[in-house]
């Protein structure tokens, strides 16, 4: 972004109200709206529908990621480079995501500009045309996608796999390269028409006036009126996958049954535990997890950091850890042994730890849209509801909701797994 | 603006505070020359260095394992990685088409139109310059024309045998030389002189006998005759059909005169034409 914008933004930031103002709302047609206005210069605009891989069918995975590549592409009354060149000419960045649960298209704007990024979000995200002869441009940005898949981005997709087995959570929100182009333009459009609707939909607004985002959603038409569409349960069963790679280390996840977005006491108990079992600082140069955690057990040089995904229905809880061929089967062995014996000694400290990090997370404005809109359309908590949940824990609720976490594992590897322990002898 | 769409990604760098990422770097273009990395990278040497990318990756509880696309990152767009080199493969000689064949391997090939323009044209040009100079220096060094026009030549009689006309060029003109037999005399003197067209006796028009000169020019429009033809034993002039005899009369066809006879002497073994 240019600086002068920068510069403009900052100054009419400072001019509005020093008070932040925060809208959650419900429309008629069932569209939800939740703005938050930091008076920051930079405005996040996402707009979101329950359209993630798991509202794919067993035929169809991998549409996501083709629906996701064609954002951009032409609208239905607008050619695509118009809207693209338009969001670049205000400063906007645009970017499309996905995640199990939603997508939707995200875009950060100088805050004079959000109304005019408002417009050209609606359309970009809700009224894709799929014109079948621009599947030819998009199929080599997928597979570029898959061409730079991190280690991280394997076993996390593959985690999903062995703990929701062929329930539609274990759907990956990548298409695998078989399917890359398989998808034709009517699949996409029906895919598009039953879930880019507003009963499905969240537009949220980060340092965006709230009557400005409010008068778009009711105003411009732009999303279809529809209904909710439901989803069908994943409830966690665990298993193994693995994925063998060269080289001398091996990415590992173990995962264990999570909190489910809407039950706020189990993810207060879950951000709780994830500080026991060990999370770095986000500060810089105090990366190393606490003395105090769980994973203090780790040999040195195997990092390992607890991690958590939570979904409608179901979750996952459990740890990232690079390990070893010659240490990863004992490695592996005490995390989870250690998984399933937690004592929390420091109840204060892991608290404390577990706010700051919502509090740091919400720092990112980009991130808190995300957030923002999962939590929106699956009925999750607010943050100070979530905080508040925090301070009622206690050591008893981490130690039992531990127990029943960790009774069976998903495990994931990739690289040299050779001597990485089956979940069945966990 | 194809590319500009499709490039994107998120690189970010923080100081201090929480730090965002992404899973999966984003889309480059150029995407089916890329492949997926067979062996786990080892990017991150300490061990703070790996603690850190592991707590990174595993931050977020929605944002967790996100899959983000750029749609259009104006300021990181990098043109030199971006824009494909357009393939000139159909425009390229059959020679230079091997991109490893080092240039002066093709070298031969591909200058031989350009050598055979250089050495055809060129060498054209040299022939009739040369010939230039070699006719400018023969005109210069030949016999000046007024001389010419009153040269006279002479013909060696033993070179032409009974029966025979052979043909000599004598000032820009053929001058046909006729060694008659004994019949062709006595019939050419037998001719009765008034039912020619333009009536001369052969004694009129030969000095010996045996012996006809006459200018091989056609009096009808200037071609020139054929010796020992027609139907009379002479000439012929295959332009518009005279018949001409033995002693150069005109005798059938257009023509209105007798072939000229020039001025010429006898002189010991010879014919001296122009002199007489």
């Amino acid at each position: 972004m240019r600086s002068s914008i920068v510069l403009r933004s900052s100054a009419s930031a400072a001019k509005a109200q020093n008070q932040a103002s925060v809208l959650k709302t419900k429309l008629n047609n069932g569209l939800k709206i939740v703005a938050q206005d930091n008076n920051g210069a930079v405005s996040q605009l996402v707009l979101a529908f329950r359209a993630g891989a798991r509202y794919q069918s067993a035929a169809q995975q991998g549409l996501i990621h083709h629906i996701r590549n064609f954002v951009g592409r032409d609208a239905q009354s607008y050619p695509g480079l118009q809207l693209v060149w338009s969001a670049a000419a205000s400063g906007a960045s645009l970017s499309s995501f996905a995640t199990r649960d939603i997508f939707g298209v995200q875009i950060s704007v100088p805050r004079e500009q959000a109304a005019y990024a408002l417009s050209i979000l609606g359309h970009v995200a809700a009224k894709p045309a799929f014109k079948p002869w621009e599947l030819e441009d998009v199929t080599p940005t997928i597979l570029a996608d898959l061409a730079h898949k991190t280690p991280y981005g394997i076993v996390f997709e593959d985690v999903h796999r062995a703990a929701f087995r062929n329930d539609p959570l274990s759907y990956s929100l990548y298409s695998s390269k078989r399917e890359v182009g398989a998808f034709k333009s009517e699949e996409l459009s029906k895919f598009a028409q039953k879930h880019f609707v507003s009963g499905n939909g969240v537009l949220v607004g980060i340092n965006v006036n709230p009557s400005t985002l409010k008068d778009y959603a009711e105003e411009s038409g732009a999303i279809s009126e529809g209904l909710h569409v439901t989803n069908q349960a994943a409830p966690f069963r665990g298993g193994d996958i693995r994925r063998f790679a060269r080289g001398n280390s091996v990415h590992v996840m173990l995962a264990g049954s999570g909190a489910a977005v809407n039950n706020v006491k189990a993810r207060a108990i879950q951000s709780v535990l994830l500080q026991h079992i060990g999370r770095s600082s986000p500060l810089q140069f105090a990366s190393l997890p606490g003395t105090q955690s769980a994973l203090k057990i780790l040999p040195d040089g195997v990092p390992g950091s607890a991690f958590q995904a939570a979904y409608d229905g179901s979750g996952l809880v459990g740890v990232y850890l690079i390990a070893t061929p010659s240490n990863a089967d004992t490695v592996v062995r005490t995390t989870v042994d250690a998984l399933r014996n937690v004592k929390v000694q420091d109840l204060e400290v892991c608290k404390r730890r577990a706010v700051t990090d919502i509090l740091f997370s919400a720092e990112s404005a980009s991130l808190s849209a995300y957030e923002n809109a999962t939590n929106a359309l699956y009925k999750g908590p607010e943050q100070s509801e979530l905080i508040a949940e925090i301070n009622k824990v206690t050591a008893k609720d981490v130690e039992e909701f531990a127990k029943t976490a960790f009774k069976r594992f998903a495990v994931s590897t990739y690289g040299n797994a050779d001597r990485i322990p089956y979940s069945e002898d966990l | 603006m194809a590319s500009l769409a499709r490039s994107g990604g998120f690189a970010v760098k923080v100081i201090s505070g929480s730090q965002p990422h992404a899973n999966f770097v984003a889309a480059t273009p150029a995407a089916a020359s890329v492949v997926a990395f067979r062996e786990v990278p080892a990017e991150f040497s300490t061990a703070e260095a790996r603690q850190a990318q592991v707590t990174r990756s595993t931050q977020g509880v929605f944002s967790n394992g996100l899959a983000v696309k750029g749609i259009n990152v104006t300021s990181r767009r990098l043109a030199h990685t971006d824009v494909t080199f357009p393939d000139m493969t159909n425009y390229r000689r059959d020679s230079t088409k091997n991109t490893q064949a080092a240039a002066r391997d093709s070298e031969d090939q591909r200058r031989a139109l350009p050598t055979a323009l250089y050495y055809g044209a060129g060498g054209v040009l040299s022939l009739w310059a040369g010939k230039e100079v070699v006719q400018t220096l023969v005109y210069y060094k030949a016999m000046a024309a007024d001389q010419r026009a009153l040269a006279s030549i002479e013909i060696n009689m033993t070179d032409i045998p009974e029966g025979q006309t052979k043909t000599f060029e004598w000032r820009g003109k053929p001058v046909f030389v006729k060694h008659r037999t004994k019949a062709e005399i006595a019939k050419e003197k037998a001719v009765t002189v008034g039912d020619l067209r333009h009536p001369q006796h052969d004694d009129e028009r030969v000095q010996k006998d045996e012996w006809s000169v006459v200018i091989g020019v056609c009096t009808h429009l200037g071609c020139v005759p054929i010796a020992n033809a027609g139907d009379f034993g002479g000439y012929y002039c295959p332009c518009h059909g005279s018949h001409y005899d033995a002693s150069g009369r005109i005798r059938k066809g257009p023509a209105p005169l007798n072939l000229h006879v020039p001025a010429y002497s006898f002189k010991d073994n010879t014919i001296v034409i122009g002199s007489s």
